[in-house]
């Protein structure tokens, strides 16, 4: 069967496509909660961002992680926002621009660690709608140092201690996963770039031998016009 | 040598300090300046904690105000050189002949750098602004060969910056319209080439088309990298022909590879273009370009550098400085 979707919008292959799943059960009401709370704290910690966003009035962003089964809907009203989490498949109207890429992308993005115009030059970000907004809404979050881990950290009540505990081995299980998942994916598609290698060889040498041949014919033609006779002119 | 970064935002320019900038240019919030896009540049409260850092750093900032005023409407420009004066800024830099005047009037101490969008060549150019505005340095437009560049900075009474990283023009700094044919704006009067709420992206089957307003620029099929919609960049059909770059391909400016050369033509300052990047840019050029400077100067080779992946369409030139043709 062949995916028609554009090549960007394929998940890539990676632990946190196998998280996405794994996360499915949970339920929409707890997730869009707590994604409520995340963007209250990164307001407060962040008060610029809202500052550079505010000319943009009332927005809604579909944020939309191509290795999870679900997305994102950001509502801006004159810099402040709130969010919705959104099944996967759940109809969405009126939105101002969406934004699609793998959650790695979109979490380097936030912290400012990769630079999102070659993101979406590669293609590993699509947008589609109002790109003044989503030009708006990357100035914005560029603008300050932010760290997720600062803002997550951050909460009040038993979460901290938890969270730290938590992300700190996540962060190097991460690492040592995506490793695993690197080696498991060269050795599936192995064979296929050993192909590909070879007629990439292949196509080289008849293009040096056509070229080879083409200054022959020159050459031959050259000789032939100083002796009076004239390929196909005749 | 002094390498001149660029900033659109707070955190941009710690990217920039931090990598090793000796100078970080920025603009205001508004059209004063030649990259007014939404969310980006610096308000005047922002600017004052920014040139504190940088001095606190032996760092300098410099602030572009240099689109034309617009006529009638002058306060803008004139208000933005006043608070640049009553920061402390290190220098400011500007194209348009009156708002040097007004600079060299009302703020003589201000150092005073021309733009490369006044699109000043040549000698008598160039010793026409200093002798009239006392400029202190000139940006030169990117349509000079290195030899060029050493000859004419031999010739002038001022400094001369070159650019070494970035963006690239169809060389006609300071007099390009064609942007405002379809959007009524241009780089010049307005900040901004190809403005943002005139710029469309949409996937169709396996190409993603951009727009300029309800003009076709490009067709991406799926792997190929893509480019901001700017009309220069465009792929056009030309008689009987496939869609092709008919003025020029999206591509960056990289002169890495001439820098022993180009420090040798006795220029004060390279400049790295992109004030409308993100930060991961900033610090991604910036730091390449100390390494490179540095070990030029020390005598060393060139060290290693990719900066592949932040080019426009994933390529490179190094254009103008080594035309060969001339």
């Amino acid at each position: 069967m062949t995916d028609t979707r554009s090549a960007a919008l394929l998940p890539p292959f990676s632990p946190v496509l196998l998280t996405g799943f794994a996360m499915r059960p949970l339920p929409v009401k707890l997730m869009s909660r707590l994604l409520t709370i995340f963007l209250g704290r990164m307001e407060r910690l962040y008060p610029e961002i809202a500052s550079r966003l505010a000319p943009l009035g009332f927005c809604r962003f579909h944020i939309i992680p191509t290795d999870f089964s679900f997305s994102f809907l950001i509502i801006l009203e004159n810099g402040k926002a709130t969010a919705k989490i959104l099944s996967e498949g759940q109809a969405v109207s009126n939105t101002t621009a969406s934004i699609s890429g793998d959650i790695c992308s979109f979490t380097k993005l936030l912290e400012g660690s990769v630079d999102g115009d070659s993101l979406f030059f590669t293609r590993r970000l699509v947008v589609e709608g109002d790109t003044e907004a989503v030009l708006t809404l990357r100035n914005a979050v560029d603008s300050v140092d932010l760290s997720l881990k600062h803002i997550l950290t951050g909460f009040t009540g038993p979460l901290p201690p938890l969270l730290k505990k938590v992300t700190t081995p996540l962060s190097s299980l991460h690492r040592a996963a995506l490793k695993d998942f690197d080696i498991l994916q060269k050795s599936l598609i192995g064979p296929v770039t050993r192909r590909i290698s070879q007629m990439d060889e292949e196509i080289s040498r008849q293009e040096k031998l056509l070229i080879q041949q083409g200054k022959e014919i020159r050459k031959m033609q050259t000789m032939r016009k100083h002796s009076g006779v004239v390929i196909g002119e005749h | 040598m002094e390498l001149v970064c660029p900033a659109g935002t707070p955190s941009a320019l710690n990217a920039a300090l931090k990598a090793g900038a000796d100078v970080v240019y920025v603009g205001f919030r508004d059209e004063t300046n030649a990259r007014n896009f939404p969310g980006l540049n610096f308000s005047p409260d922002e600017l004052k904690v920014a040139v504190a850092q940088a001095h606190s750093m032996s760092r300098q900032v410099y602030v572009a105000i240099n689109t034309y005023p617009e006529a009638g409407n002058l306060p803008p420009w004139h208000r933005a050189v006043d608070i640049a004066a009553d920061i402390g800024v290190d220098a400011v830099i500007m194209a348009d002949i009156g708002l040097l005047d007004y600079t060299a009037r009302h703020h003589p101490q201000l150092r005073r750098h021309l733009s490369v969008q006044a699109s000043a060549s040549n000698p008598e150019a160039i010793n026409f602004y200093r002798a009239t505005f006392d400029i202190q340095r000139v940006v030169l437009p990117r349509v000079l060969t290195v030899r060029e560049i050493a000859e004419l900075t031999g010739e002038v009474e001022v400094e001369t910056e070159v650019f070494a990283f970035g963006g690239m023009c169809v060389m006609a700094e300071g007099r390009c319209s064609l942007s405002s044919y379809i959007t009524g704006k241009s780089p010049n009067m307005n900040g901004v080439c190809s403005p943002a709420s005139h710029v469309g992206y949409e996937q169709r089957g396996q190409k993603l088309v951009s727009k300029l307003g309800d003009f076709t620029i490009n067709a991406y099929p799926d792997g190929e990298a893509a480019g901001y919609p700017t009309l220069c960049k465009g792929r056009f059909i030309g008689q009987d022909s496939d869609p092709s770059y008919l003025f020029e391909e999206p591509t960056s400016l990289n002169v890495m590879a001439l820098l022993p050369e180009l420090i040798k033509t006795g220029v004060k300052a390279l400049k790295i273009e992109g004030r409308q990047r993100g930060k991961a840019y900033v610090a991604q050029v910036v730091s390449s370009y100390r390494r490179a400077i540095d070990a030029v100067l020390r005598g060393d080779a060139l060290p290693d550098s990719n900066l592949g992946s932040i080019t426009e369409g994933a390529r490179s030139t190094a254009g103008a400085y080594q035309k060969n043709w001339r």
